[in-house]
């Protein structure tokens, strides 16, 4: 099945995707991010992999333009860690994409997780990858995370 | 049918197509996928998963009407408008929908005054499947239940509307013909010949059309349906002795006669039970030889 759009110019969109990334460093280097031209290769690279993955196609612009608009803007982004934060953020969009059951767009979902980026979870992606879709459309909704209290045994009989 | 596009870059080849073209090709409908996809999200998503972009992609290949064993495919894929081919593929299905909903009324006004569970259930799935049918992005799809076995079911290689509008006029051919017939003499050979006929996944319109098929080798009239023991004889007479051709010539020939007798004039109806009778021979060369012909030709004495 993941074989069946293998065929597809791959190489079309691998052009494509490097133009759309060299575009954003005009946007992203107001806030001292900027990817090299083989960082770009690697993230286009990574984009195929990505959806391949999730068993997933993507049309047109790759969401990584979309990434980069929404969350070059964060304090936790740093340039040191530009392109392995927009990897696995990618990996992480398509991954909530399958879970919410293509119920939320692509702009919805992008918020969502930049919320939780900027604010519960201050920059740590492990903690975003871990946050459940329940929570993330509660933010979207306008809500607050739930927390999930984890009693500690000895507490409990203290 | 899948109509993802590795086989179709297979068939294409078979086809005598060059890599280029080829290429050229997946990039057109890749295009057009694409365009479609966008119109499925509303734009809202630039991905979605691979099991939908393939079912788009039969969807795309079924409207246009890509037939991947005719060499003029690739021809057609290269030079014309697919946008275009595309539109005129909708309002073609469109038609289709609007003969489908003529013909399943037609379907409803000519049933047999003969109670079975199954055939009233399709009827009615196939009245949900024109609300349910999205011909836009699932033109290939068949989204309600067709339980009631024809006899002589559709071939499977035909999609979406057109499958269905293929049963309906397959069915209404088998209700016109049990029409022709005493309803009460219908269900004495059909008790005959299954007692839960309601209930049961039985097509009605094949042991009432065998039994004339019967009748009409051995020269009575057809409208007496019941075949008795003697006149069963008669047909193992007659068939026994003849070459497989022969015989299946001779009872083409009666289903011919059935036609007559009835006054059924279609070209397709004819057809079809010309198909049954063809259909028949293995059958009764099997109950010949076991002396089992009663389980063919049904008697209700």
């Amino acid at each position: 099945m993941n074989q069946q759009f293998s065929i597809i110019p791959v190489q079309m969109q691998m052009a494509n995707t490097l133009k759309e990334l060299e575009a954003c460093n005009d946007i992203s280097e107001q806030f001292g991010l900027c990817l090299t031209t083989d960082q770009m290769i690697r993230l286009a690279k990574t984009r195929f992999r990505a959806l391949e993955n999730a068993g997933r196609v993507e049309f047109g612009e790759g969401i990584l333009k979309k990434l980069i608009y929404r969350f070059c803007d964060s304090p936790y982004l740093m340039q040191n860690n530009y392109e392995d934060s927009l990897s696995e953020l990618q990996e992480i969009f398509y991954y909530f994409k399958n879970e919410s059951m293509e119920k939320l767009s692509d702009d919805e979902l992008i918020d969502a997780m930049k919320n939780v980026f900027d604010g519960k979870a201050q920059g740590s992606i492990e903690y975003l990858s871990g946050t459940s879709l329940e929570n993330l459309c509660r933010i979207i909704r306008g809500g607050a995370i739930e927390e999930e209290i984890e009693i500690d045994e000895e507490d409990y009989e203290s | 049918m899948n109509h993802n596009l590795i086989p179709l870059n297979d068939e294409l080849s078979v086809n005598g197509g060059i890599p280029s073209d080829l290429l050229a090709v997946q990039v057109r409908l890749w295009e057009l996928l694409a365009k479609q996809t966008a119109r499925y999200t509303m734009g809202d998503s630039s991905s979605i998963p691979i099991e939908l972009a393939n079912e788009l992609l039969s969807s795309i290949c079924f409207t246009l009407g890509v037939d991947l064993s005719n060499p003029d495919t690739l021809k057609s894929l290269l030079n014309d408008d697919l946008e275009e081919l595309f539109k005129i593929g909708l309002s073609s299905i469109k038609q289709k929908i609007d003969i489908g909903k003529q013909l399943w009324e037609e379907a409803w006004l000519s049933i047999p005054a003969i109670e079975n569970i199954s055939l009233r259930d399709t009827l009615n799935g196939i009245g949900t499947f024109f609300k349910r049918y999205d011909y836009r992005y699932f033109a290939h799809t068949i989204p309600c239940d067709i339980d009631y076995q024809l006899c002589n079911p559709v071939p499977e290689t035909l999609l979406g509307v057109e499958y269905v509008n293929e049963y309906l006029r397959r069915l209404i051919i088998e209700h016109d013909f049990l029409q022709r017939f005493d309803p009460q003499l219908c269900i004495q050979i059909l008790e005959c010949y299954c007692q839960d006929y309601k209930g049961l996944l039985i097509n009605l319109f094949e042991p009432i059309a065998t039994n004339a098929i019967g009748l009409s080798l051995i020269g009575c009239s057809v409208f007496k349906l019941d075949v008795l023991e003697a006149e069963r004889k008669q047909v193992v007479e007659i068939l026994k002795p003849l070459s497989k051709g022969k015989c299946i010539e001779l009872l083409c020939r009666a289903a011919e006669r059935t036609c007559l007798n009835l006054g059924i004039r279609h070209e397709k109806a004819k057809q079809y039970m010309i198909s049954l009778s063809s259909e028949l021979y293995p059958r009764i060369q099997a109950a010949m030889s076991s002396g089992s012909m009663g389980k063919i030709f049904i008697s209700v004495s």
